[in-house]
């Protein structure tokens, strides 16, 4: 049996995430693994994050990322333990901006994250960076496709998730993402194991392992 | 000086708009070149003492059309973007061209509708008496970023002198108006097709828009739109001037106000909120109620949202909805799916944007497609490029396999219809219809 938590399903849901929990209890269940699916929000006041075996979350908008972040701040330790224990983790668009340093956003407030990672996020509400990506990754050979919609710009990262090859639209970026132990962080938004099966797959051994 | 510019400005954009015509060039050309010698023109311009604008996510070319067309019927001269080119390029052509030379807009009335990200560059060097808001949605992110963002953008292009005439029943909207004293609100009562429950795919209402507590729903007329409270910081669904407070979808006809019926050719409720917008308007700018409502009355839209078509021996209509705009689809699908009559209905996505160049297929899975599996729903054709992304998105809805065919080549799918029989809902964007309706007969493209 896999447990799998779908976390601020309700509020961290920019654009057709619900796929990527959609697709990955598919992938699962295609391997005879039994899937439990809880879902945690911004109301919530029990999340015990090492009790999982997979943990998504998507992207939302920046309002609703600081409400999520000022929440998730009481269960840091939790998240923390989870990551160092290998809990397999996908945070997609800017949802994974709340375990870094620290966010200055673009009303000019300087919010301090989760401190799991030592990254640090920038905003502004000048631009919006939108376009179509092809990148690559060191995890397979394979070419992923995506969408990022962010306003943000990530320092220090040493391990960038995936390498942006083709970029559209008003994007500039070289690099995207971040992964550490099992904890895999992406600016792209929306249904990302849906248009790359293959990542789907990839996230499903490693939760099965 | 000033008299000078404008002249030649004047001159200019009505010139290359007269060539530009003749050469069947779009209407944002002639505005877009003569911004580039005078790129503060709008500022010189005579407007007349009433303009309003429309803004907002859907809507805003219906709306525009309707209220053109009850000012119309008052008697009213009015210079509007007809063309629908809402961008300061699309705006600076109409007012130039509407102007005489000496720079003063020859209409005793001017409406326009903006595109929502560019209206603060549209209106940086005037501002209109009236700002209508139709909504704000998930709509093209690709372009848009997200519906907040939006919000904030828009908000760049208000002053004071501005009143603000808001849908009321979207929370984002009625953001607009906290602790503004300029505003006025439009939205419906409560009407016999309301909801208790949000059970689209995704819910932009659930958290209030300006702390993200909790937010409160008494009822939804459809997605997020409805009657909500938030507790925490008392944001709420304010009290309308203008109210739809009796409305039947089957027979179609909405009553403003308690008095006033408006008969509805299109049977949705997002046509009866464009309707209200227009008669709100109508009201604003001065016409009896009475002429307002009559004039909509059964008022057929010339920019086609619906149109009905046949296909070998079957009839058919094509709901045009938006690609990356899921409640647009939510909509149409609503309405296919209410058609006792039971029929196919097909959806096309074969370029996502015309505008430009995106393969993004999010919103696929932000649109409600389980809402078709209903009796009224004899089957399914999934048509168009994009076949396999629909393909996949509808393997995760609990419709039953068998009566979902899969066409990638759109005349093929039509072929394959020409062999069934019943109705035919078509579901698509307006920059795919006209694939389907080459095929048909009477479907104008």
């Amino acid at each position: 049996m896999a447990k799998i938590l779908y976390l601020y399903y309700d509020i961290m849901n920019l654009y057709g995430e619900n796929g990527n929990i959609r697709m990955i209890e598919q992938v699962l269940k295609n391997r005879g693994v039994e899937v439990v699916c809880d879902r945690k929000t911004i109301t919530d006041t029990d999340i015990d994050f090492t009790q999982y075996d997979f943990i998504y979350c998507g992207a939302g908008t920046e309002l609703s990322r600081d409400a999520c972040l000022k929440h998730l701040k009481q269960f840091g330790e939790s998240l923390k333990s989870a990551f160092e224990n290998d809990t397999v983790m996908l945070f997609t668009g800017n949802s994974y901006e709340m375990l870094g340093k620290s966010i200055h956003t673009a009303s000019d407030e300087d919010v301090e994250g989760l401190n799991i990672f030592d990254f640090t996020v920038e905003e502004q509400k000048k631009n919006r960076y939108s376009g179509d990506v092809k990148l690559t990754s060191k995890l397979c050979d394979k070419t992923f496709i995506g969408y990022i919609n962010k306003c943000s710009k990530v320092e220090g990262i040493e391990n960038p998730l995936f390498k942006v090859e083709v970029m559209a639209g008003s994007l500039h970026c070289t690099e995207d993402g971040i992964r550490e132990r099992n904890f895999f962080g992406t600016q792209v938004t929306g249904p990302i194991m849906v248009k790359n099966p293959d990542f789907a797959e990839y996230i499903a051994s490693l939760v099965l392992a | 000086m000033k008299k000078i510019k404008v002249f030649f400005a004047v001159l200019m954009c009505k010139c290359i708009r007269f060539v530009a015509k003749l050469m069947g060039r779009g209407s944002s050309l002639p505005g877009q070149i003569t911004l580039k010698f005078f790129p503060d023109i709008l500022k010189y311009i005579k407007l007349p003492s009433k303009v309003i604008a429309v803004t907002g996510s859907n809507g805003k070319t219906s709306t525009l059309e309707m209220i053109a067309h009850v000012l119309k019927s008052a008697g009213f001269k009015v210079a509007y973007n007809k063309e629908g080119s809402n961008q300061i390029e699309g705006v600076t052509t109409f007012l130039l061209s509407s102007c005489n030379l000496g720079g003063k807009v020859k209409s005793d009335i001017v409406i326009m509708e903006s595109d929502e990200r560019f209206a603060r560059h549209t209106f940086k060097h005037f501002k209109p008496n009236h700002l209508i808001i139709t909504n704000l949605y998930r709509d093209q992110l690709t372009r848009n970023g997200h519906p907040e963002w939006v919000y904030d953008v828009i908000s760049e292009c208000m002053d004071d002198s501005m009143e603000l005439i808001l849908n009321a029943d979207d929370p984002l909207v009625s953001k607009f108006g906290k602790g503004r004293d300029k505003v006025r609100y439009f939205g419906a009562d409560k009407l016999s097709f309301d909801e208790e429950e949000n059970t689209s795919v995704y819910h932009d209402g659930k958290y209030c828009p300006c702390c993200k507590a909790p937010m409160e729903y008494e009822y939804y007329h459809y997605n997020h739109i409805g009657k909500y409270e938030c507790k925490k910081c008392g944001h709420k669904r304010n009290d309308t001037q203008w109210t739809i407070t009796d409305a039947s979808l089957e027979e179609g006809y909405v009553v403003v106000n308690g008095k006033y019926k408006i008969e509805i050719s299109f049977s949705s409720i997002y046509h009866c909120y464009n309707t209200l917008a227009a008669f709100a308007a109508a009201d604003i700018a001065g016409v009896p109620l009475d002429t307002a409502a009559k004039a909509l009355s059964n008022y057929d839209l010339a920019s086609g949202r619906i149109v009905d078509f046949k296909l070998g021996q079957r009839e058919g209509t094509l709901l045009v909805s938006k690609h990356e705009n899921s409640i647009s689809y939510d909509q149409s699908i609503r309405v296919a799916k209410a058609d006792k009559r039971g029929s196919s209905v097909m959806i096309i996505v074969d370029a996502i944007s015309r505008k430009y160049d995106t393969y993004e297929t999010s919103w696929l899975w932000d649109i409600d497609f389980e809402m078709l599996k209903s009796e009224n729903v004899k089957e399914i054709i999934l048509a168009g490029k994009y076949v396999e992304d629909l393909k996949t998105r509808f393997s995760f809805t609990n419709i039953d396999d068998n009566i979902i065919k899969c066409f990638k080549d759109i005349p093929e799918a039509a072929e394959y219809l020409k062999s069934g029989d019943g109705f035919i809902y078509v579901i698509t964007c307006f920059s795919d219809k006209h694939k389907l309706l080459e095929l048909t007969e009477g479907g104008k493209a």
